[in-house]
C-alpha cells in the first residue's frame, strides 16, 4: 500500500512531497510544493475550516489522525486515513508537520459492499419477521374466525385483533344486504356508531360502494381529498383508508375496511395483509352463514315440532272433550229405544230414533279416529292380540255397514270361521273402515264385494266397490294422514290410514288396486299366527311416557 | 228373590244418568256416585255385587278407587268405563273384570254386567 509523505510549514504550505504522494494525489513535487495542503480538501470542509482545525489540534496535541474524504488532482474523491503530526526543535518551537495519507478507498469500498451486504441481511430478516408477523396476524384471524361461529361475535372478535395487528385505528365489515343493492354496517371496532346508526351504503357509491362493485381493493391515502360519503368516516377525522372486498367461492359478501388517522398510512404490503385476512375472514362469514342458516332450519323444525305437538295434544283433548257428552247422547237415545222396545211406534218415530242413534255413532267413528290419529303419532295405539275370529268379525263388520245404507248391496265370499291371532276391536275398525270406504267410493250405491281367501300362512281379505274408482296416482296416498280421495267426500281423511297402521302393527300389509271394470279394491293381507311378532305396545314404556 | 246391586261410580251427571236408567230398568238395584269419594262411603250402607267404574275422574281416579275399594275388603267384580283404547285400558285389562270403551253400547254394557253379576234378580243370591 502507497503512503503519502510530506511535510508542511507551521501555516500549512506543502514543503516536501514523496513518490508515494504523486501516486496517490496526481500532483507532481513541481507542482504541488508551495500550495497551501487544504487543496486536498472537499471544498465544504475548507469553508467550514477543517484543514485548519487540524492543524490547531495537530499543535496543540502533538497529532491529529482520522479517516475522511480528500481530493485528488483530477477532482476524484478517495478515502483516506489522515495522520499529521506537529515538528517541533529542541526548544520546543513549531516548525512544522508531517502528514501520512493512506488511500483507503478499496478498504472502504469493501467495508461499504459489507455493509450494503449487512444491510440487505437486516431488510431481508425484516421481511421474514414481517411475512412470519403476517401469517400470525392471518393465523389468529383465522383462529378467531374458527372459534366463533356466531357471526355477530366472529365479526367484532375479528376486528379487534384486525386493529391491534395491522396497528390501524378503526376496521369495519360491512354485509351485503339480501337484495344485493345495499351494504350494512354489521360490525366495527373504532367505528362503533357506524352499526349502532345502522349505516346502510348503496352498492356502487363512496368508498365501500365502489369497492363492493369492482370487487377490487381500494386505498384512499388522503381521506380529505376523496370522494368519501359517509360521514362518521369523516367525523372521525381519519386521514387514511383501506379496503377490500369480502369474497368467499366467488360471491360477494361484503367490504371490510380499516382506517388511519394518518395520511399516507396505507401500502402495498396492507393490501395484500388486508387481502389475505380478508379471504379469512370471508370463509368464516360464509361458515357463519352457513352455520345460522343450519340453526334456523333446526328452530323451524323444532318449532315445528312443538305445533305438531301442540296439535296432537288439542286433538286428544278436543276428543275426549266429545266423548262425554257422546256417550251420554248414545247412552240416551239407546235407552229410549229399549223404553220403546214394546211399544208399537210409528215410522217417523222409529226413523228418528234411527237417525239420532246412526249420527251419534258416525260422531263417535270420528272422534275415535281423532284420538286414533294422536295415538298414533305419538306411538301410544295400543294392539292387544288375542286368539280371535276373523270371520266373526268381518260378519259384524257387515252387518254394521248394511244397517248403514239402502243403496248398497254386500256379497261375502268368506269361511264362518277363521282363527286368528289379533285384536279383535282394531281389526273390526280395520274393515268397518274398508266397507265405509267402499261405500263411499260409490255413491250411486251398487255391489260390495268382500273375498277371503286362506293361505299357507297369511289370510287375504280384499273389498271392492264398484263405484268412481281412485286414480292410479292416487292409490298410495290413499293410506296417508288427511288425504281425501275425492273431494266433496266426508270424512276426516284418517280411516284409511288408521287402517294402515292397525293392518301393519299386526305384521300385515294393505293396498289399493284397479280391478277389472270399474271401482277400488282394497286388499289386506294378515298372517295368520303371528303371536310373537305382534308388536304389543310396551306397556311399561308407554305408561312412562305418558 | 234378591236383587243385584251395581254401584256406578262415574263424574259425568248425564251419563250416570242414562246408565243407572237403563240397569234399574234392566232390574238392577242401582247405587250411583259422582266422585270416588262419596262411592267409597255408600259401599257400607249397599254392598254392590259389581261395580261400574269411570277411569278418568276429579280428585281420584279410577286405579285409586280401585285400590281403596280393595284396601277395605271389597272383592266384587268392577267394570271400568274407558273414554280411549289406550294405556290405561290395557292396564285395566289385567285388573278388571272387563272393561268398556266409551261411548259404549248400551244394550252391551248391559250384556256385560248380566254376565258379571250374574241375572239382575236371583232367587237365592247370597251375597
Amino acid at each position: 500500500m502507497d503512503y503519502a509523505i510530506f511535510m508542511l510549514d507551521p501555516t500549512g504550505v506543502i514543503v516536501s512531497w514523496n513518490a508515494g504522494a504523486e501516486r496517490i494525489k496526481g500532483y507532481t513535487a513541481d507542482e504541488i510544493v508551495g500550495r497551501h495542503f487544504s487543496t486536498f480538501y472537499p471544498k465544504a470542509d475548507v469553508l467550514a475550516g477543517k484543514p485548519d482545525m487540524e492543524l490547531r489540534v495537530a499543535s496543540a496535541e502533538g497529532r491529529y489522525a482520522e479517516e475522511g474524504w480528500r481530493v485528488r488532482k483530477d477532482g476524484t474523491l478517495f478515502w483516506a486515513s489522515v495522520v499529521i503530526t506537529a515538528l517541533r526543535d529542541p526548544k520546543g518551537e513549531l516548525v512544522g508537520f508531517a502528514k501520512v495519507t493512506r488511500d483507503l478507498t478499496e478498504r472502504r469500498r469493501s467495508e461499504e459492499q459489507r455493509a450494503v451486504l449487512l444491510e440487505r441481511e437486516r431488510k431481508a430478516r425484516e421481511e421474514a419477521e414481517r411475512n412470519l408477523r403476517h401469517v400470525r396476524t392471518i393465523q389468529s384471524v383465522s383462529d378467531i374466525a374458527l372459534a366463533h361461529l356466531v357471526l355477530d361475535d366472529l365479526l367484532r372478535a375479528t376486528l379487534e385483533r384486525v386493529v391491534e395487528l395491522m396497528a390501524v385505528d378503526t376496521a369495519v365489515v360491512l354485509l351485503l344486504s339480501d337484495d344485493e343493492t345495499s351494504l350494512l354496517a354489521t360490525a366495527a371496532y373504532g367505528l362503533e356508531e357506524e352499526v349502532e346508526v345502522g349505516v346502510r351504503i348503496p352498492v356502487g357509491q363512496g368508498f365501500a360502494g365502489t369497492i363492493a362493485q369492482e370487487r377490487h381493493p381500494v386505498v384512499l391515502n388522503d381521506v380529505e381529498q376523496s370522494n368519501v360519503l359517509n360521514p362518521i368516516l369523516r367525523e372521525k377525522r381519519l386521514g387514511s383508508l383501506l379496503g377490500v372486498p369480502l369474497e368467499a367461492h366467488g360471491r360477494l359478501l361484503g367490504v371490510m375496511h380499516v382506517g388511519a388517522l394518518s395520511r399516507g398510512r396505507f401500502k402495498a404490503a396492507d393490501v395484500e395483509v388486508l387481502e389475505v385476512v380478508a379471504d379469512r375472514i370471508a370463509i368464516a362469514i360464509e361458515n357463519a352463514q352457513l352455520f345460522e342458516a343450519a340453526r334456523m332450519a333446526r328452530h323451524d323444525a323444532a318449532e315445528a315440532e312443538t305445533a305438531v305437538k301442540l296439535r296432537d295434544e288439542f286433538l286428544s283433548v278436543a276428543a275426549h272433550e266429545l266423548k262425554t257428552p257422546l256417550t251420554a247422547a248414545k247412552a240416551a237415545s239407546q235407552l229410549l229405544t229399549r223404553t220403546f222396545r214394546n211399544t208399537t211406534l210409528s215410522s217417523s218415530q222409529t226413523r228418528a230414533l234411527e237417525t239420532v242413534d246412526k249420527q251419534i255413532g258416525k260422531l263417535a267413528r270420528l272422534a275415535s279416529q281423532l284420538l286414533d290419529t294422536v295415538r298414533l303419532e305419538s306411538g301410544k295405539l295400543s294392539i292387544e292380540p288375542e286368539d280371535t275370529d276373523l270371520g266373526e268379525i268381518i260378519r259384524g263388520a257387515v252387518e254394521q255397514a248394511e244397517a248403514g245404507t239402502d243403496k248398497h248391496r254386500f256379497n261375502v265370499d268368506a269361511p264362518e270361521h277363521l282363527p286368528i291371532r289379533g285384536d279383535p276391536l282394531r281389526l273390526e275398525q280395520v274393515f268397518t273402515n274398508l266397507l265405509d270406504n267402499a261405500v263411499k267410493f260409490s255413491p250411486a250405491g251398487g255391489a260390495i264385494d268382500i273375498a277371503v281367501e286362506r293361505n299357507v300362512s297369511t289370510v287375504v281379505i280384499s273389498v271392492r266397490d264398484h263405484g268412481i274408482g281412485v286414480p292410479r296416482e292416487h292409490r298410495a296416498k290413499l293410506f296417508e294422514q288427511f288425504y281425501q280421495a275425492h273431494p266433496n267426500r266426508s270424512g276426516l281423511g284418517l280411516g284409511l290410514y288408521i287402517t294402515r297402521h292397525i293392518v301393519e302393527r299386526h305384521g300385515g300389509t294393505v293396498y289399493a288396486e284397479q280391478p277389472p271394470g270399474q271401482g277400488t279394491r282394497i286388499v289386506v293381507s294378515l298372517p295368520i299366527t303371528n303371536a310373537a311378532k305382534v308388536p304389543v305396545v310396551s306397556l311399561e314404556k308407554a305408561s312412562q311416557s305418558a | 228373590m234378591t236383587t243385584r246391586r251395581v254401584l256406578v261410580v262415574e263424574d259425568d251427571s248425564s251419563i250416570r244418568e242414562m246408565v243407572a236408567l237403563a240397569l234399574e230398568d234392566a232390574g238392577y238395584g242401582v247405587t250411583a256416585a259422582g266422585d270416588g269419594e262419596t262411592a267409597i262411603e255408600l259401599i257400607p250402607k249397599e254392598p254392590p255385587d259389581v261395580l261400574l267404574v269411570d277411569l278418568r275422574m276429579p280428585l281420584m281416579d279410577g286405579f285409586e278407587f280401585m285400590r281403596r275399594y280393595a284396601d277395605s275388603g271389597g272383592h266384587s267384580p268392577i267394570i271400568v268405563l274407558s273414554a280411549a283404547r289406550d294405556v290405561d285400558f290395557a292396564r285395566h285389562k289385567l285388573t278388571a273384570a272387563a272393561v268398556i270403551e266409551k261411548p259404549f253400547d248400551l244394550n252391551e254394557l248391559i250384556a256385560t254386567v248380566d254376565r258379571i253379576a250374574g241375572p239382575a234378580t236371583s232367587p237365592d243370591a247370597t251375597s
